[in-house]
């Protein structure tokens, strides 16, 4: 095993995208066995070194370095966010790579003409039960994104309503009453008939460079990530001021 | 944080005490389940109570959750047993609640009243006066502090200054989220630079509300949301007109800055609470407004409590005018008791009119109790063995 593990995400774009920033570094990804394989090498770190590779879910990458089963990983924002609230003590984000770009949205029906704002929606949750017998529902996959915007803007009388697909057909399907969901370019949110809120982007997303602040970091350890913070434009200092050796 | 044992089994000594307490004030001692329904909780207090909750999932797939409280299984217990009202119950036992410091399980005992009374001020009374027995107990030189707020003599003040309804219930809750100077310039002028976003073709329907409600309702069912599983049109309609018709709130400029002038001068009334009957009284004839009833009551809870207290208890007892709690389902007056000068409360408690309809009861059910959290007793923290 070497000193450094490294995930990235296994599959689709987000993957390609990642190995090229590893590429355009200056770094060669070797996968290990087939090409299927969820194990791999980086090479061209300083001194002839290598660093494991895993390939993991995006999901998973942010749950990993949580754990400190791995140093450094390549995942969106938003899944970091959403894997732990105070978030910051475990995972330290290292350099924005300028993909994967999302932005996780609060979005109402567009014919909720008196709903602009999240003030508006306060209202509305407030009055839901006396008008309706019920709470308000709001279809997410985003629980704790959803829950700390919410409480943050006062708003705490609503249900969550677990949705793992297909979001933003919920109000439609009578499920939800309006959603948490992310949006690169909009268009689904148009089709569907909802309207982003005015103060309604939880967290502008994209993927990171993220450093686990858990994992068991030595010298050898980090003089290797040292190496590749630095060579895909990020600040080693960050990195070396966020983990205890 | 996990405890290295338990710290939250009642000890021998508290349970007999409570036990001789609940029997002088004719509480009906209950057991309620440590592992609840989660439902409850949130339809309650809302999703806001699951980031402090331990919640799991049961083999059919239904959320539980490790009590957060008793106050929610107390009054769900009632409903089940279908007993006569009026009734009084007292709890002890352990609560969990996840917390970033302190033990996350820990012991709670209160009472909880529950039904109608023709002078609900007067258990009011009683219920505080229980508290801070209970709160004595561990040792009765300790020097507590009681902090009295009525949220209801602020909605009165709402409903007398003739406050539209969108806006007093956005100023209401505020006010349960602690309301200062600065919230409310901010509530106020919320919608003075808002244009009015609207899809061209409503707009000339701005001043028909009819027929603004009739293209809301076409609106929704051409992009397939049904009118009844959700908001109506007319609410939707309703409320755009209120909020952002041609009249802001419907208030002038001159409305505005009294209610400005009126709203701060309320919020700097605090002080010790046996004055406050005068203050009030002072308060109503300043600003020609008026609390009505709700000023009474207010008196009336304040003289019995003082007449069950008695002169020997060293108590500091202070009113302030913008002490409420953001939950919904509080409705009335509420305190807080604190110990030689800590800066956390060691019983809370009010009044909670609404708390029975939301979890299922057919009638109103007028309720008022208090919670004492036992590890914030000097003398009783922890172990007292």
């Amino acid at each position: 095993m070497a000193d450094l593990t490294i995930a990235i995400p296994s599959k689709g774009r987000l993957k390609e995208q990642s190995e090229a920033v590893f590429k355009n570094a200056g770094f060669t990804i070797k996968a290990l066995g087939s090409s299927r394989s969820y194990f791999g090498q980086l090479e061209g770190l300083s001194g002839g070194r290598t660093a494991d590779i895993a390939f993991l879910s995006a999901g998973e990458i942010a749950r990993e370095a949580m754990r400190g089963v791995i140093h450094l990983g390549v995942t969106g924002e938003d899944l970091v966010r959403e894997t732990l609230r105070n978030v910051d003590d475990k995972i330290v984000l290292l350099k924005p790579l300028g993909f994967g770009h999302a932005d996780v949205v609060v979005a109402v029906p567009e014919s909720w003409i008196d709903v602009n704002t999240m003030e508006d929606l306060d209202d509305v949750a407030a009055g839901f039960r006396r008008n309706y017998g019920r709470r308000l529902r709001v279809a997410t996959k985003y629980w704790m994104l959803t829950q700390s915007y919410f409480a943050s803007h006062g708003l705490g009388v609503y249900r969550i309503v677990e949705s793992l697909g297909a979001t933003e057909g919920a109000p439609a399907a009578g499920t939800a009453d309006i959603i948490v969901d992310i949006t690169s370019t909009g268009t689904t949110l148009v089709a569907n008939h909802l309207k982003i809120l005015a103060d309604g982007v939880v967290l502008k997303s994209q993927a990171n460079l993220i450093g686990s602040r858990t994992a068991a970091w030595t010298s050898a350890s980090l003089e290797l990530a040292t190496d590749i913070v630095q060579r895909i434009g990020g600040d080693p200092k960050v990195l070396a001021s966020a983990v205890s050796l | 944080m996990l405890p290295d044992e338990t710290t939250s089994s009642a000890s021998g000594r508290s349970v007999k005490a409570f036990d001789a307490l609940f029997e002088r004030f004719q509480c009906e001692r209950i057991e309620t389940a440590i592992l609840q329904d989660a439902d409850p909780f949130l339809e309650t207090a809302g999703e806001d109570l699951r980031r402090r909750m331990f919640t799991s999932t049961g083999s059919a797939g239904e959320e539980l959750c490790l009590r957060p409280d008793f106050t929610i299984p107390v009054c769900l217990h009632h409903l089940k047993s279908r007993t006569d009202l009026p009734r009084r119950y007292g709890y002890l036992g352990p609560v969990f609640r996840q917390r970033e410091e302190g033990p996350q399980e820990f012991l709670q005992a209160g009472v909880e009243h529950l039904g109608r009374t023709e002078t609900p001020h007067l258990v009011d009374a009683d219920i505080m006066a229980i508290a801070v027995d209970a709160a004595l107990m561990p040792d009765p030189d300790t020097v507590l502090t009681l902090k009295l707020g009525d949220p209801s003599l602020f909605h009165q003040l709402l409903v007398s200054l003739e406050v539209p309804p969108g806006l007093r219930n956005r100023l209401i809750r505020a006010f349960g989220r602690g309301l200062d100077a600065a919230t409310l310039q901010k509530i106020l002028s919320a919608n003075e630079a808002e244009e009015t976003p609207l899809p061209a073709d409503m707009n000339k329907l701005v001043r028909e509300p009819d027929r603004l409600q009739q293209a809301v309702a076409d609106m929704m069912l051409a992009q397939g949301l049904s009118l009844h599983a959700g908001r109506s049109a007319n609410e939707i309609a309703g409320r755009y007109l209120e909020m952002y018709g041609p009249q802001d709130f419907g208030l002038s400029d001159e409305d505005k800055a009294r209610l400005t002038a009126v709203l701060t001068d309320y919020l700097l009334l605090n002080g010790p609470a046996l004055d406050m009957p005068a203050r009030l009284a002072g308060f109503e004839q300043k600003h020609q407004v008026t609390f009505g009833k709700r000023l009474a009551q207010f008196t009336d809870r304040l003289t019995e409590f003082s007449a069950k207290l008695g002169p020997s208890i060293p108590l500091d007892f202070s009113f302030a005018s913008g002490f409420a709690r953001s939950l919904d389902y509080y409705t009335g007056f509420v305190f807080e008791l604190f110990a030689d000068g800590a800066a956390r409360p060691v019983a809370g408690g009010g009044r909670y009119d609404r708390l029975m309809e939301i979890l299922g009861s057919e009638d109103p059910v007028p309720a008022v109790g208090f919670s004492l959290w036992l590890d914030r007793l000097p003398k009783w923290g922890v172990n007292d063995g």
